[in-house]
């Protein structure tokens, strides 16, 4: 008897297989909520947030999305800096930022394809060229220029603690619309959040 | 009498050894289908399937090591799709938190050794990944992204000051964060920063000139080995690899040289970080373990002298109950000693073991390709870098690959070839205990 209940208080320091042993099928995930995997960077559930929020506030930007004229803005990451330390894809901001805000502006803001510059020069050669006929929209002299265009920055400021494991990250995501003929800027957001975690002893 | 306490006696060891067994019990690992594996290695060269096909193979406990080794592999076949790949995988581990995780629960256990977890590397092997990762990224032009990528190395090897400032002494990887923000066209404060920050750790890492559009990285010797040293292995240790750093060597591309300067000492860093938390684990295991055994060798002396005396008792029914319980006594005392045997005190000492010893570095400008003339072509822009060195008194040569986009270039290479390991890496072999 002694020696089963010795063996038994042995057995306290085992541990149950893990969860998840056999895996689980593909389950449908909310894009806008934290999964269940993480870290303490920017996550697709922070781009939907951010976006949304840069979305409401610059349509309320009279310059913006209340001009006589519809502006022609050009939204892209060209200009979209990734300074922090988390490997990036700046489009993922930047793209949901202008399909968002093309289908919310509704035609109060005109959106210029820079990135397609090339692609949209060569068809102009062809039409010009009479390789090609002009399509049904006509032609102009040029292509658009943009009135503004985003510009933006990833910053994040990083702490650790190896005696705690503790590891903090503060984001910030700057955002401002910039005059491409005064330069002045007619817009500016920022979103920010800070999110700290501890990995488990075993790995300090 | 003596027939119930041999009954009890035989129950109770039978008992006592299935839940030792018990306590031994791993979690399932399926045998990983031959039709997986080959899906899985299709469309990667022969000579890395060997490497790469371990991923699958040895599971999630060694995925990160595997895709370390063998996006290493990668790089120098310059498979970069795959090398991005894997290096991606890892980091992704890497950068995973590990709260209430189960593997890593069962390291902490007496049971299993601390190789039961999944394997994330050693401060130095992951700063060595978020390296070459960023590498890659600078093969490919992706400038920005790759000197986010060696901030984030910098963070894994990164320490609190006691100003609590936080500072790395990776200046490698400072460097490279300098430079591809450079390439990037990042504003020059934050550039001189990081150029700062790298001479700060390295007086060899001075700033470049601002003509120099071209880095070259040449990688030498074997990396640091790592031991386990204490009474029951449970302390980590490294030493130097087989083949000894290098710190000298030339470079020439289109007919003018430069020297490189040493980088980076991954021996330095690896053995230069403080003490691991883990290593109080273990060794508190081994305390454990010391004080079970002892305890167990104490009841098995008590039980075996009451047996012993229960014989001068003559066969009465107080001899009989003496032997009874001595015999339960030394029982348990085996039993508790055998527990202390299968408790599980070893350091983890799985490694990264196609790193190099050290990073030699160099920048120079881009030789611009002479213009046409008359009567003769355009000639080619360089397409390697040569670089020269003496292992021994042998002089030796290399061709770097020179790849060029946008503002940069970069050519990277190896005296010791990356696939010049064996198939699994070092104390991976064993499932863990």
């Amino acid at each position: 008897m002694a020696a089963l209940c010795l063996a038994g208080g042995l057995l306290a320091g085992c541990v149950p297989p893990p969860p998840n042993a056999a895996g689980f099928s593909t389950i449908e995930l909310d894009p806008a909520t934290r999964g269940p995997a993480g870290g303490v960077g920017i996550e697709g559930q922070d781009i939907m947030a951010m976006t949304d929020q840069m979305m409401r506030d610059m349509l309320q930007n009279p310059l913006l999305a209340n001009a006589a004229r519809p502006p022609q803005v050009i939204v892209d990451a060209q200009y979209f800096q990734n300074l922090s330390a988390q490997r990036l894809n700046v489009n993922a901001i930047t793209d949901r930022l202008r399909v968002g805000l093309g289908r919310a502006a509704n035609g109060r803001m005109v959106f210029v394809s820079r990135e397609s510059f090339g692609m949209v020069a060569e068809e102009r050669s062809l039409r010009r060229t009479g390789r090609v006929d002009v399509g049904t929209a006509g032609m102009t002299r040029a292509q658009a220029g943009g009135d503004f265009r985003l510009v933006g920055r990833v910053n994040s400021i990083d702490q650790r603690s190896p005696r705690t494991g503790v590891v903090q990250r503060y984001n910030q995501i700057s955002f401002e619309m910039v005059d491409l003929e005064r330069g002045t800027i007619v817009w500016s957001g920022l979103y920010e959040f800070a999110r700290a975690a501890a990995d488990d002893v075993i790995y300090r | 009498m003596r027939n119930i306490s041999a009954n009890g006696r035989a129950v109770s060891a039978l008992a006592g050894a299935w839940l030792l067994s018990a306590c031994a019990v791993q979690p399932p690992v399926a045998a990983v289908p031959q039709a997986t594996v080959e899906a899985y290695v299709a469309d990667h060269p022969a000579e890395l399937r060997r490497l790469t096909q371990q991923v699958p193979l040895q599971g999630d406990r060694n995925r990160a090591l595997n895709q370390m080794r063998s996006g290493l592999a990668a790089m120098e076949l310059g498979r970069l799709d795959i090398a991005a790949a894997a290096f991606d995988d890892a980091l992704r581990i890497i950068e995973a938190i590990y709260a209430d995780n189960p593997a890593a629960e069962r390291a902490r256990s007496v049971w299993y050794a601390e190789s039961a977890k999944d394997f994330k590397g050693e401060p130095y092997e992951r700063a060595m990944a978020y390296y070459y990762r960023g590498l890659v990224y600078l093969m490919q032009g992706d400038y920005q992204t790759a000197r986010a990528s060696f901030r984030g190395g910098l963070l894994q090897d990164s320490f609190m000051e006691e100003n609590q400032r936080m500072t790395s002494d990776f200046g490698a990887l400072a460097f490279l964060e300098g430079w591809a923000g450079r390439c990037a066209g990042f504003d020059a404060q934050t550039v001189a920063a990081s150029f700062s920050e790298a001479h700060g750790r390295n007086a060899a890492l001075a700033e470049p000139a601002a003509g120099n559009s071209l880095i070259v990285l040449f990688e030498t010797g074997t990396g640091p080995q790592k031991r386990t040293a204490g009474s029951r292995n449970e302390v980590l240790g490294y030493t130097r690899g087989t083949v000894a750093p290098l710190t000298e060597a030339e470079f020439v591309v289109g007919g003018r040289g430069a020297r490189v300067v040493q980088a980076e000492d991954l021996f330095y860093q690896a053995a230069t970080r403080s003490g691991r938390w883990v290593d109080t684990i273990n060794q508190g295991k081994v305390v454990y373990q010391s004080t079970t055994r002892s305890a167990g060798q104490a009841a098995t002396m008590v039980g075996a002298g009451l047996l012993a005396a229960s014989g001068f008792q003559g066969n009465s029914r107080a001899s009989n109950n003496m032997a009874a319980a001595g015999g339960a006594i030394m029982l348990a005392g085996l039993l508790v000693q055998a527990a202390a045997e299968a408790m599980k005190t070893e350091a983890d000492a799985r490694q990264w073991d196609n790193l190099p010893a050290n990073i030699l570095l160099g920048t120079a400008p881009l030789p611009q390709p002479a213009a046409a003339a008359r009567g003769k072509p355009a000639a080619a822009p360089p397409h390697a870098v040569s670089v020269f060195f003496e292992r021994g008194d042998t002089p030796q040569q290399r061709e770097l690959p020179l790849r060029a986009t946008g503002r940069c270039a970069i050519a990277w290479g190896r005296e010791v070839p990356a696939l010049a390991v064996a198939d699994i890496a070092p104390n991976t072999a064993r499932p863990p205990r």
